[in-house]
């Protein structure tokens, strides 16, 4: 028994599509009635019940979502089934009673290769891959956790940055969250969503959360990134590394990102968004 | 009245120390990590986990306004240097429990049981480490100690024995309450690490670190670390911003990214 | 008046952590404040080192340090215009080793704290004062007091500036520029090179080296201050042109460009004060007398005495004695070497030495490998001639060196 959850419905699919290929019964937990698996359990997702869910139904192989609430249930069921774990894999191989699979380490520097024994949890990404629609037994579940959800801030799921073409990115470099208008200008003139590093999103508020590129935040792989006034810490590159063409922009011809661009173009970065929307306008 | 219900809690007056623990990890430097010859050098400085040290400047806030104590916990490598950062930022005492490589499963098995036998009243994390980075060592041992976890908290406020913290959860933001005692991680943003000064340096060369071993036999086992390149062109536009601005739309173009 | 610990030394690098170590060991309290992330991080980052000062401090350095290769070949190479004359001495030793600074600096100070050191990093010394008998250095991590400093805080000295013994002047100094390049040296795994040229493009004023590390070459060259002013060219450009001469190609791992002491042993800056001692390039002890470049062993030397005479000090009960560590420096290998340097460091400020001799020896060997006129002195003479220089003054010019 494979057991699929998310609580993103479209992370739920990435992750039926894998369980899928590996062609055994498949069990779901979702928030919304997805038919993509044998047997599928509806429920508001509070992470105890999640948790009580999923090992009750003791299976060799669970793959999660990638979102933060979907790690931590992932990794109560490793530790409730006594299980391996490896979350955010990119890869998945199954090699008998065992699974190799593929992950990023030490902040994006590497991809490691881990040998899982079985029972096994994982989590992924979205990714391109969709799964077969099928039969489902529904099952409504609800209940309530040891913690208490006092209030909840949906945030406005801004863009979809794992799709983009290109993507625009600001960092601290951008100097403030006034002078963001003028990345905002630039992204408006070539087509391009607008995003950033973590300082400008979950620190300083310049842009929407779900802006963040890297590590902790979405991977994106435009086919054109521009990164003005980013660094290029690991933990950034990690989101970004597979872009097509990256530009930087940084006024600082020895930061990290230096070596990890295609061209460097060393400017302020206002100014370096005002010329540019100058010369695509004229 | 989010910020209000996080500015204006509840006058707080706690009448017993909270005692906390927290884990910390020593890590090597992965801005440090260089490819050479197509393999890893990671024979680098070591450090603690970035976001450690805010989940250690948290618990050191919360023993310093409650007047309990703050206990460290660290497995893996115990480089003491490192032990005794944490302990000049305001840690009292360190349990450093060294080991082979192990998995989260294994790690979280070795700090629970430490955890149930001081049986602290909070025990603190960070969000992830920079090297394993798989967020998943508090919520397992809040599995093993049998209590409620609260992952990717942004802030946190102590009443009695109720902890409400704001969690990031991109892109939702929760407000969460549950009763003490109970596993937190917290993010990057929930505060600044303090930098200890010279004479806490000092003072923490005397506090206790008691060492053990621990022995795992891991079910998720690391193979290889490859490095993870992508090969640029480099290509370094510099002068007048007119110019390199004119000079980049043409390359773009030729490239056909515009 | 109470202190915070015996000895503060100021600075992480090899001269500072050998200090500490010696005087850890000799049972004081040290505190070691360094500005970087880790000792290494601001050090320029390959270089040889003479292992003799070393092996006095740990004696089993040779199996234990992160050593990269031995210097088992000394390569010499003048240079004029497209053609080179290139000497290779080979012999099998373990005198000198090529290293990297960042591992080994970072190795030495995993030592000292084994030593009982307290090694602060992140530690940036902003300031010191005369106070209650010690000295007080104030950092970003606030103050400290302290009987003894021992300044190893590198060739600008804040320490010596900020208690107003020390002045810096342009001519003290060198600029050193390095490169590190990712390249498997062709040479067996306990073999390396180490060479030096002379005969720069453009007519700087000194010498580039080479070291053979394990994985890589160490590259560079050092400068006089002025004449990178003069000739208005950018180091790093320079560094540029000097790996193509060399023929390497690789990735460049690191690249810095830094100060290097320029004094001879006339030129030393005060070594000494009440409650001070000063080691290493802050002491502005360098020795580069054409063929070699050390100043690694020396700042280990150097800080390994000055430990030493901080445990003499405690027990007198009387940190001003400070004297005791110049006459213990002068009976030391440290200032006999910097002493005998001293005739070479006086040919290496004559300009001749880089412009016109490499410019000469050239135009000589090519004569006699180029079928003609063979007359060796002749050609020589008259060689010099056109420079204006007689056989004499080249005969002396050498004599510096011998
Ligand atoms: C576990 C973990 C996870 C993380 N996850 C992420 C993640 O998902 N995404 C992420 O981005 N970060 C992440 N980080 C943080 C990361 O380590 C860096 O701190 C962050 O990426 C730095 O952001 P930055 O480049 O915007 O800022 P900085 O590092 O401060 O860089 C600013 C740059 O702007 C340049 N600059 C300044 N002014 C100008 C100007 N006027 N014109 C041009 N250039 C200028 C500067 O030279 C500098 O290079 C994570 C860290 C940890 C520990
Ligand atoms: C490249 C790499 C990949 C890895 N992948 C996996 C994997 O897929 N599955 C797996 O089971 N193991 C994996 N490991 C092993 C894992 O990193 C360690 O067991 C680790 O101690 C716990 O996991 P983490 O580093 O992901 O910590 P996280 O769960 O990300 O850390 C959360 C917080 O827990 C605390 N913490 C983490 N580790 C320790 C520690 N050792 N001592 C004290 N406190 C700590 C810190 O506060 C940290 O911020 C990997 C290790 C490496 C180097």
């Amino acid at each position: 028994m494979i057991v699929v959850f998310s609580e993103d419905g479209e992370n739920f699919k990435s992750a039926a599509a894998l369980a899928q290929s590996l062609g055994e019964e498949i069990a779901g937990v979702a928030k919304q009635e997805l038919k993509f698996t044998n047997k599928l359990y509806v429920t508001d997702f509070d992470e105890d019940v999640v948790v009580d869910i999923v090992s009750k139904e003791s299976p060799t192989l669970v793959i999660g979502g990638d979102t933060k609430r979907d790690k931590t249930v992932a990794a109560r069921v490793a530790a409730r089934l006594r299980a391996a774990y490896a979350p955010s894999v990119v890869d998945l191989k199954s090699q008998g009673d065992r699974f190799v699979v593929k992950r990023i380490g030490y902040s994006g520097v590497a991809l490691a290769t881990l040998t899982l024994s079985k029972p096994a949890v994982i989590t992924v990404g979205k990714g391109d891959s969709s799964p077969k629609e099928m039969q489902t037994q529904v099952i409504r579940q609800e209940g309530k956790g040891r913690v208490r959800v006092v209030e909840r801030r949906e945030g406005k799921g801004t863009v979809d940055l794992g799709s983009a073409k290109i993507i625009v990115s600001v960092g601290r470099g951008m100097g403030s969250k006034e002078n963001v208008k003028y990345a905002q200008e630039l992204a408006d003139a070539i087509g391009a969503a607008l995003a950033g590093s973590r300082p400008v999103t979950a620190e300083m508020g310049w842009l929407p959360e779900d802006r963040q590129v890297g590590l902790s935040g979405t991977k994106v792989k435009p086919k054109l990134y521009l990164a003005l006034g980013i660094s290029g810490q690991p933990q950034h590159l990690a989101g970004m590394k597979d872009s097509g063409l990256v530009v930087a922009v940084n006024k600082d011809k020895n930061a990290p990102i230096a070596e990890n661009c295609d061209y460097l173009v060393v400017a302020d970065t206002v100014e370096f968004c005002q010329e540019m929307v100058k010369r695509l306008k004229g | 009245m989010l910020a209000d219900l996080l500015i204006h809690p509840r006058l707080v007056r706690v009448e017993v120390g909270l005692n906390v623990v927290v884990g910390f990890k020593v890590v090597p430097d992965e801005t440090l990590i260089k490819v050479s010859s197509g393999k890893l050098d990671m024979n680098v400085a070591v450090k603690i986990s970035t976001y450690d040290k805010n989940a250690i400047e948290e618990a050191v806030r919360i023993k310093e306004s409650t007047g309990g104590k703050a206990i460290g916990v660290t497995v893996g490598n115990t480089d003491r240097k490192t032990i005794r950062e944490a302990l000049s930022m305001g840690v009292d005492e360190v349990v450093a429990i060294s080991t082979q490589y192990t998995d989260v499963l294994g790690t979280a098995t070795a700090i629970a049981e430490e955890v149930r036998s001081m049986n602290p009243d909070l025990v603190l994390f960070g969000e992830t480490t920079t090297d394993g980075s798989t967020s998943g060592l508090g919520p397992m041992v809040a599995e093993f100690w049998g209590v409620p976890v609260i992952t990717f908290a942004k802030s946190i406020k102590l009443d009695g024995k109720v902890i409400r913290a704001e969690r990031s959860l991109t892109p939702v933001v929760e407000i969460v309450e549950t009763e003490l005692p109970t596993v937190v991680t917290v993010t990057g943003e929930i505060n600044s690490p303090r930098i200890p000064t010279l004479r806490q340096i000092m003072e923490s060369s005397k506090k206790p670190v008691r060492t053990k071993e621990f022995k795992s036999s891991p079910m998720a086992s690391l193979d290889s670390v490859e490095p993870y390149l992508v090969q640029r062109k480099r290509i370094v536009l510099e002068g007048k911003t007119e110019e390199v601005v004119q000079k980049l739309i043409e390359a773009l173009r030729k490239e056909g990214a515009l | 008046m109470s202190f915070d610990a015996d000895v503060a030394v100021v600075g992480g690098g090899l001269g500072g952590l050998s200090a500490a170590i010696s005087a850890a060991k000799e049972g004081l309290s040290v505190v070691l404040l360094e500005r970087g992330a880790y000792s290494g991080s601001k050090n320029v980052s390959g270089g040889r080192i003479y292992v003799h000062s070393l092996l006095k401090l740990i004696p089993d350095a040779l199996e234990r340090a992160p050593l990269e290769r031995p210097i088992t070949r000394e390569t010499y190479e003048v240079r004029c215009g497209d053609r080179r004359v290139t000497f290779t001495f080979q012999k099998r030793n373990r005198d000198s080793f090529s290293v990297l600074r960042a591992k080994l600096d970072d190795w030495l100070s995993h030592e000292a704290e084994a030593a009982g050191v307290l090694t602060s990093f992140d530690t940036q010394v902003t300031g010191a004062r005369r106070e209650g008998g010690g000295i007080t250095v104030e950092t970003n991590r606030g103050e400290f007091k302290v009987p003894l400093v021992i300044e190893a805080d590198g060739v600008t000295a804040p320490t010596s500036r900020y208690l107003g013994i020390r002045r810096l002047t342009p001519e003290q100094f060198m600029v050193g520029v390095k490169e590190v390049v990712a390249t498997k040296p062709e040479l067996p795994e306990d073999e390396g090179e180490a060479k030096v040229v002379l005969g720069l493009t453009a007519g700087l004023k000194g010498g580039g080296f080479l070291y053979t590390n394990r994985e890589s070459v160490s590259i560079g060259f050092t400068v006089k201050v002025e004449s990178v002013q003069e000739k208005l060219v950018k180091t790093s450009e320079l560094i540029e042109d000097y790996r193509e001469s060399l023929g390497i190609e690789g990735e460049v791992l690191e690249y810095s460009a830094h100060l290097i002491p320029y004094m001879g042993y006339r030129g030393l800056p005060p070594l000494y004060a009440p409650n001070l001692m000063v080691v290493g390039d802050a002491a502005g002890m360098l020795i580069s007398d054409g063929f070699v470049i050390r100043g690694m062993d020396l700042a280990i030397g150097s800080g390994t005495i000055a430990g030493q005479v901080a445990a003499k000090l405690r027990e007198m009960n009387n940190f001003t004695r400070t004297d005791i560590y110049q006459s213990q420096l002068e009976d030391s290998f440290v200032m006999r070497d910097i002493k005998a340097a001293w005739k070479s460091f006086k040919g290496l400020s004559n300009p001749r030495f880089y412009e016109v001799y490499p410019q000469v020896i050239c135009d000589v060997l090519d004569s006699m490998f180029s079928v003609g006129d063979r007359r060796l002195l002749k050609v020589a003479q008259e060689r010099l001639r056109k420079e204006g220089l007689g056989l004499t003054s080249l005969a002396r010019d050498l004599l510096w060196f011998t």
